[in-house]
């Protein structure tokens, strides 16, 4: 190796990184972790926008369908009442007869 | 790497430990300034991580990644070139904390001569022993443009040395 060799390896060498940073290494990992929060920060903004736009479009039919539901439940009540009378009263009378 | 993709914190954190040395040292010798270059070398883990999805494992991945690093100098040089400052500037602090000799001064300064692709080249190949396959994945030229960057880079840098420059 020349002498030009040589100096030329030294300088390689001195402007070398260290093998190991921790300090660096740290400086990563916290932005990295900023970057993750301002992501998901985004992701929940979207998710909570979309969710909000989806109930805003189809809000209005859905309480009219619960509605709808809810007032056929009250037509049909006299008759599950009746059913359930009916049914309670052939249970009683078909129970097996207690042991003296 | 798999585990890495897959968004393990641990495993990028040890693939960080194991590149992070090739990346800063590659930015150093290119960039001319340690503090520039780790700042630009923090920018090229954070791109790595947010597209390790990309990563395909064709390249190295110290290839991958010097590749990122490479083009965010680049832009690094593009935005102080439109400040008016130049890159290569030789007033810039050292790159390490080491004294400054003549021989230092002159190799910086024939480091800071050569055209950007040529310098990246040099310090990919003679410095940071990458292959010349592996440059050219990193530096996005062909092989036989980055065998002759680094013959002739070596030869400027050996006669600033006053050296041969065979």
């Amino acid at each position: 190796m020349t002498d030009a060799e040589t100096k030329l390896a030294a300088f390689w060498a001195e402007t070398e990184a260290p093998a190991r940073d921790l300090v660096f290494e740290l400086g990563v990992d916290q932005a990295i972790a900023r970057r993750r929060m301002l992501v998901d920060g985004a992701i929940s903004v979207v998710a909570v926008a979309m969710l909000a736009g989806v109930l805003t479009a189809v809000g209005p039919d859905l309480l009219a369908g619960a509605r709808g539901f809810v007032t056929s439940l009250a037509a049909a009540g006299p008759a599950l009442a009746a059913v359930a009378a009916i049914g309670g009263a052939m249970l009683w009378l078909g129970r097996e007869p207690e042991e003296a | 790497m798999a585990a890495a993709r897959g968004g393990s914190p641990e495993a990028f954190r040890q693939l960080l430990a194991r590149h992070q040395q090739a990346v800063r040292s590659f930015l150093r010798r290119v960039l001319n300034n340690a503090a520039d270059a780790d700042d630009i070398a923090q920018e090229t883990f954070l791109a790595a991580w947010s597209r390790l999805w990309r990563y395909r494992g064709a390249a190295s991945f110290r290839s991958w990644i010097c590749a990122i690093a490479w083009n965010k100098a680049l832009s690094f040089s593009r935005s102080r070139g439109r400040e008016g400052r130049r890159v290569e500037a030789l007033e810039a602090p050292p790159v390490s904390s080491g004294g400054c000799t003549d021989t230092r001064l002159d190799l910086e300064r024939a480091l800071g001569s050569l055209p950007a692709d040529q310098r990246a080249a040099v310090a990919l190949c003679l410095a940071g022993e990458f292959s010349h396959a592996e440059a050219a994945e990193a530096l996005g030229l062909p092989l036989g443009t980055i065998k002759s960057h680094v013959q002739r880079g070596r030869a400027k840098l050996l006669q600033a040395l006053g050296g041969p420059d065979d």
